[in-house]
């Protein structure tokens, strides 16, 4: 038992390892489970959550770019990694902003429909588009739509 | 104004592919909700949480059902990030919005000029 409480701290004192026990107990408590911990995969989780509470968006602007910069993460499952990440911390930012109405709910419904479509061409095509092109592209509109915030 | 719903839907599908394959979706989305739908920006907030869950879902079922994504790996991520997502959602009806605009701006500004300059991890 005192060993375990050892390889624990020396899990905590490790900066790439964390160790955590949900479900043991007894003479076994507490059972270390190893729980790989990526530093820049959790202060993306927590950049995306900021930017996500504050905007209601652009948690991937703050993501993607410390997903890619992690050694622990293929290339190809940066961006799915990300949406895996966001999904949760969308819903949670709703659950805080249960209170405010929408006004025009109806107007949502195409939104919807579109997102749909849209998740499955990802889903199923996603690695048949050229992402290169797309970042170009998808980078003058959003540098476009921050001049207008600026100085509109 | 008023943008037809047909518009809208193909607006939709071409944004929700964009946010399922993590290229920001939702950041265009809430660009064309403000500025060219002019949909206030507290309810575009509402609006573009609510579009990403259908697309994100799809990607995010299909990715952990092939095996691309283990949920441990990323489960510290998605804590902190509710944690933060929580805290911030509460606290920005204390901040101004027209500061929130100019922020969001800059916020735009640095990732704009870095989806111009990215380049695929190999290709380094």
């Amino acid at each position: 038992m005192h060993n375990n409480y050892k390889k624990a701290l020396l899990f905590f004192a490790n900066s790439s390892a964390f160790c955590i026990d949900i479900t043991a107990c007894g003479n076994n408590f507490p059972r270390v489970i190893e729980m790989h911990i990526d530093r820049k995969t959790l202060l993306g989780g927590i950049g995306a959550g900021t930017i996500a509470g504050i905007f209601g968006a652009g948690g991937g602007l703050i993501l993607v770019p410390l997903l890619t910069k992690s050694e622990c993460i293929a290339e190809k499952d940066i961006f799915p990694t990300s949406v895996c990440i966001i999904l949760p911390i969308c819903l949670m930012t709703l659950l805080s902003l249960h209170n405010q109405v929408l006004a025009s709910f109806p107007d949502i419904i195409p939104y919807l429909i579109g997102s749909t479509i849209g998740g499955f061409i990802a889903a199923s095509r996603g690695k048949k588009i050229p992402t290169l092109l797309l970042h170009r592209v998808l980078g003058w509109m959003i540098l476009w739509g921050g001049f207008r915030y600026l100085w509109s | 104004m008023v943008i037809d719903y047909s518009i809208n839907l193909i607006i939709a599908a071409l944004l929700g592919t964009l946010a399922g394959l993590g290229v920001g979706g939702g950041s265009i989305l809430l660009l064309w909700l403000t500025l060219v739908v002019k949909i206030p920006i507290e309810e575009a907030r509402i609006f573009n949480l609510l579009f990403f869950i259908p697309s994100a879902s799809i990607v995010g079922f299909h990715a952990v059902k092939s095996a691309q994504i283990h949920i441990r790996d990323v489960l510290p991520a998605i804590i902190g990030g509710c944690i933060c997502a929580f805290l911030f959602s509460e606290l920005q009806v204390y901040l101004p919005v027209p500061l929130l605009k100019k922020f969001f701006g800059v916020i735009l500004l640095f990732t704009g000029i870095r989806e111009i300059r990215y380049r695929p991890r190999n290709a380094k």
